[in-house]
């Protein structure tokens, strides 16, 4: 079923020997000048400094991974570099000193389970470097095809934009939060290390490279969720290092095994692994990877310690854990989705990223913490991707990428919302939001468009939904996803649409007097809000150009073309809708508001100028309802120990089958 | 998209209206006579909505204008597509986005019975979105892609294989039309908890819409029965008057149903019925017949 | 006749009444009596109505809210006072606590005395109400 490609027969291929062309220099550029940038933000303190390094950086990181998107989009890129073992070594020695850095640290705070697993995850990368590798056989290095072009893209664009938007953010915080030592530098540093690690990790073809920046980004995130060393955040720092560290562990078994296989190519290539013939001798390095990759995306069992990284400051919220950093695992699991699609190892990690999202949308309902609102919302739409990439059929990849790139732009924009509207009304609290439309106008649009953009017709996630429901329809077990999605779907309307209700609530209110957003808030808050409806609107092309193509590359005659009809059809009615809905936007604000308004009514009680009733004794009081929490149903009290039992007995039940190598047949 | 779908589509927009509001004054006049009484003229739906049209302007939110005739155009749009034998998956989502408008309305008006009658009116839309996403995925299983065209057309009757599905979508149908439970928001009975709730500080054409709206939304879901009886056109009437009237029964039988209840039987419902349903048909195989 | 006296919607309030002219009221939408021939609804939601019933005579705590009650509603509408207590104060019209009927809250249009009032005569106000209901919606159109 899939043939063998050698790099000189493949016609897409251009094979790079000790020339510089622009394609390579973009991917050094991307690598290497966001590692200077921490260095350099690493020394300098003045604000200013800051500032511009930032700004430099950011514009240079934009321009470079839109033009290494458009060279990929036209052809897929790959890069082979000879005499490249000493950047492996680089790298062994990088592992290395994260380890020791996690093992101090545990040390320090006194925390047994991350010393134990960041010893294993020690002793298993020793051992696989000095005994395991000894394939020196040249490989592709970089690999830059579609999906790899989604990642650049959602990581230069909207990382940077996240990073602009810490300068302002990072002031207020340090003037709301006076107890958190002023570490900015750290900060900003850190920041800019991950955005070199995650490109590292999509534009990799070394399966060891990519363990590399996997690594770093575990402890990119353990240093930036304990950024304000308060107690609750330390420990919720080492419940994420000790999650990701399982991840990490499994991804080196994985490679363990891998290198055990009988194989003429050498497997540490990503891209002969793709192209590997004999996918069932594969079933326990997959199954291994599948592991890896449910740690990183937060799914269940392993979601609390996405909840937990919520102290952290709002940009690491969601530049790690909404848009980026937890990425990584759903790319690499849809990454090898087209293994997973031949045996059951995918469809058990199907089982568990969709039950994760029926969970975890249930979750979302008993939560008012905004911030949690968003975790546990990730958490979900991660799920459904990982339920779209174990099922790996060709519509089910496009459903996955077409939800990473969604969930992406619009996750990020409510973080950056939410962010800013805490510092000006002091609450990330649902129920404290109510009438943000007048108080905080700008931010509330953007809020609605961010909400508008996760569930609603006929924005981005609707569509990704549909062609996920349409993908589970027709792969094995089917009828199981679809069932677990229409109730996932219901509850995500639920809670979404409380949310989106409170901000037009209690309209009348005085307007507030012009609170003022940093001028880097602005630009990123606005920038975004610009992304999700671009992308709304672009989605056919984003289909047409980027994803059938990436299609066509993993086999070329995989993709089945009754899609055209699909495509016909629901374009019309999506822009039937489209012109409604713009039809209706512009009556809003032309139509005429003549009329009396009326007092709300709550028994004929009095009503003062700002919308409190005359209650006992002459007083005037607020009448507060809040939204319905269902605490008995869908509380983490009711919830979270079933699902860790259930989704424990899945993983356990993925592994077994993994073992066993058992295959489904097509 | 050819001339048939189009002339379709609008008379769809047209009559249904009409019909709906016909039903309405039926159901309100069958609903008099069981309770011994004599009962409003058969049109008298229409009256309402035109006197509620004659009203002054007023409001508590000026958005409630504009949210209330999203909702009918949604609505409407969403009935035509239907009729045309459109994407049943896609009409479902349409639905869903009209409902929000109307909640949204709810929620802009500044008083409390208006957010309770949102919160319930949002409970509404949760229990019966899974029933009709399992219907679409019934029909695609059935048909192969989920154009209610394909259902039409088939030789056996749907109900052949979906009957847990049917007896399901029936059940819901009671929330939908708005018959029970009695402290959902705008249920049709004069003295209820939440005051009208949704509607509560909607009036005159905001109120005249939601009305219009709500005779589309019957005729919808009413003909949505035909999916599971099609190509008899004779059966699938008769079911429908039957499920009409079945409905206005239960009104009138079980009037203190609260919300609480509803949520816990028709999610079991949907859940042995629906979802067994749909196991079943896929582990038979049944696809593309 | 227009639509709006066919599709009349009620709004009733008591307005610290003994709660007789109610009984009566709300028997007037019984079997027996059925007003909903007519079109009524009892709503009781202010937005939602035309008809504004008020019984009893008004004290101080129903004052404000009364006349809340009465600006809620959008126009055209009418008030019904629905009982002596509600037309003139009745037997406590003297009375410290009782301000002596509705008009010296809000203007009246009919006045259906009686105590209690039967039903018969209040069908009859409100069918009187529904003339004048009609006159107020036809100054309505012609202002616009």
């Amino acid at each position: 079923m899939i043939r063998m490609i050698n790099n000189d027969e493949c016609p897409y291929v251009q094979q790079v020997i000790s020339m510089y062309p622009p394609e390579l220099i973009a991917i050094l550029i991307l690598l290497l000048v966001p590692v200077c940038a921490a260095v350099l933000l690493a020394v300098f303190k003045p604000d200013l400094v800051r500032n511009t390094l930032v700004g430099i950086t950011s514009v240079i990181i934009i321009g470079t991974s839109i033009f290494l998107a458009w060279k990929a989009l036209l052809a897929p890129v790959s890069v082979t570099i000879e005499n490249v073992e000493w950047i492996g070594i680089l790298l062994f020695i990088v592992d290395l000193a994260i380890a020791f850095v996690i093992l101090g640290l545990s040390i320090k705070y006194r925390k047994i389970l991350p010393l134990i697993l960041s010893v294993i995850q020690l002793i298993l990368i020793v051992r696989l470097e000095l005994f395991g590798i000894d394939k020196h056989e040249v490989i592709q290095t970089f690999m830059v095809t579609n999906l790899s072009v989604v990642m650049v893209l959602i990581i230069g664009i909207i990382g940077t934009l996240i990073c602009v938007y810490a300068l302002g953010y990072m002031k207020d915080y340090h003037e709301h939060q006076i107890g958190v030592p002023v570490r900015k530098r750290y900060f900003f540093a850190l920041m800019f290390l991950f955005l070199s690690a995650m490109f590292g990790l999509v534009l990799s073809n070394n399966l060891m490279w990519i363990l590399c920046a996997w690594e770093v980004t575990t402890l990119c995130s353990f240093l930036l969720i304990g950024y304000s060393r308060t107690p609750e955040a330390v420990n919720n720092a080492f419940r994420a290092v000790w999650m990701n560290l399982i991840g990490g562990i499994c991804f080196t078994l994985a490679v363990t095994f891998l290198i055990r296989i009988n194989s003429p190519v050498n497997l540490l290539s990503v891209n002969n692994l793709l192209n590997f013939p004999n996918v069932s001798v594969l079933t326990i390095p997959l199954a291994f990877i599948a592991v890896a990759g449910l740690t990183k995306a937060a799914q269940m069992p392993f979601s609390t310690w996405l909840t937990g990284a919520m102290v952290a400051p709002t940009p690491v919220s969601a530049l790690l854990h909404s848009s980026t950093m937890v990425k990584a695992g759903v790319y690499l699991l849809v990454l090898f989705a087209p293994l997973f699609s031949q045996t059951w190892v995918g469809i058990f990690l199907a089982l568990i990223g969709a039950f994760t999202f029926l969970v975890t949308s249930a979750l979302a309902i008993s939560q008012s913490n905004a911030k949690k609102v968003l975790a546990y919302s990730t958490i979900a739409n991660l799920g459904l991707i990982t339920a779209c990439a174990g099922i790996g059929t060709a519509e089910a990849i496009m459903a996955a990428i077409l939800l990473i790139i969604f969930h992406a732009v619009a996750k990020a924009l409510l973080f950056l919302c939410v962010g800013a509207v805490e510092h000006k009304i002091g609450s990330r609290d649902i129920e404290d939001m109510d009438g943000l439309l007048v108080r905080l106008p700008l931010l509330a649009t953007m809020m609605v468009i961010g909400i508008c953009g996760m569930y609603l017709a006929p924005f981005g996630m609707l569509i990704s939904k549909w062609v996920a429901l349409e993908a589970f329809l027709t792969a094995p077990l089917g009828f199981v996803f679809v069932s677990i999605l229409a109730f996932g779907s219901a509850f995500t309307i639920f809670f979404w649409t409380k949310w989106l209700g409170k901000l037009f609530m209690r309209m009348n209110r005085p307007p507030a007097e012009k609170i003022a957003l940093h001028i880097s808030e602005k630009i990123s808050v606005i920038v975004m809000g610009v992304l999700v409806v671009g992308c709304c609107l672009g989605f056919p092309a984003i289909i047409t150009g980027v994803i059938i193509p990436y299609l066509n590359t993993i086999r070329p005659y995989f993709y089945q073309s009754n899609n055209g009809l699909f495509f016909n059809d629901t374009l019309v009615m999506l822009g039937l809708m489209a012109v409604i809905l713009l039809f209706l936007i512009i009556g809003a604000f032309l139509g005429s508001k003549e009329g009396r308004t009326i007092p709300p009514y709550l028994g004929g009680r009095a009503v003062d100028a700002e919308g409190r009733f005359l209650g006992s004794l002459g007083v005037y009081k607020e009448a507060k309802t809040s939204n319905y929490y269902l605490e008995e149903y869908c509380g983490e009290r009711a919830l979270l120990k079933p699902s860790w039992v259930i989704s424990g007995i899945l993983i356990i039940v993925m592994l077994v089958l993994g073992f066993m190598g058992v295959m489904i047949w097509i | 998209m050819d001339i048939m779908f189009l002339v379709g589509a609008v008379l769809f927009l047209i009559l249904a209206p009409i019909f709906g509001g016909l039903l309405t004054g039926c159901d309100r006049v069958l609903t008099a006579r069981f309770q011994s009484r004599v009962g409003p003229p058969f049109l008298q739906p229409f009256y309402d909505v035109a006197k509620l049209w004659h009203k002054e302007k007023a409001f508590s939110n000026p958005v409630e204008i504009i949210f209330t005739t999203a909702y009918l155009v949604l609505i409407a749009f969403s009935g035509a597509m239907l009729a045309t034998g459109g994407n049943f998956l896609f009409v479902v989502f349409s639905l869903t986005l009209a409902h929000t408008f109307l909640i949204l309305a709810a929620y802009a008006a500044n008083a409390p019975f208006s957010h309770i009658g949102a919160e319930r009116e949002l409970l509404s839309l949760m229990i019966l979105e899974p029933i009709l996403i399992l219907l679409a995925a019934g029909c695609f299983m059935v048909t192969g892609s989920f154009e209610t065209y394909n259902m039409l057309i088939l030789g056996i009757p749907g109900i052949v294989f979906l009957p847990g599905v049917f007896i399901a979508f029936i059940a819901v149908l009671t929330l939908i039309l708005r018959k029970s439970p009695f402290d959902i928001s705008t249920s049709h009975h004069a003295h209820q908890e939440l005051v009208k709730g949704v509607t509560s500080s909607l009036s005159g054409r905001s109120l005249a819409k939601v009305e219009i709206a709500h005779w589309y939304e019957m005729i919808i879901f009413l003909s949505m029965i035909l999916l599971f009886f099609a190509g008899y056109p004779v059966i699938s009437a008769i079911v429908i008057i039957l499920v009409f009237l079945l409905e206005i029964i239960i009104d009138n039988v079980f009037p203190r149903v609260t919300w609480k209840m509803t949520i816990k039987s028709l999610w079991l419902i949907t859940l042995v019925l629906g979802v067994g349903n749909i196991v079943i048909l896929g582990i038979l195989g049944g696809m593309f017949l | 006749m227009s639509s709006t006296s066919k599709s009349p919607w009620l709004l009733h309030y008591n307005a610290s009444s003994c709660n007789g002219c109610d009984i009566e009221i709300l028997a007037a939408l019984t079997p027996v009596y059925d007003v909903e021939r007519f079109g009524i609804i009892n709503t009781g939601n202010p937005a939602h109505a035309d008809i504004f019933v008020v019984t009893g005579g008004v004290n101080e705590q129903n004052k404000v809210v009364l006349k809340n009650l009465y600006d809620q509603i959008p126009e055209p509408k009418v008030v019904v006072a629905v009982g002596i207590c509600a037309s003139s104060g009745g037997v406590f019209r003297d009375c410290y606590n009782i301000s002596g009927g509705v008009d010296t809250i809000i203007p009246v249009d009919v006045y259906v005395p009686g105590c209690s009032v039967r039903p018969e005569a209040l069908i009859e106000g409100i069918v009187k109400a529904l003339g004048v209901l009609e006159e107020k919606r036809a100054a309505l159109e012609a202002k616009k």
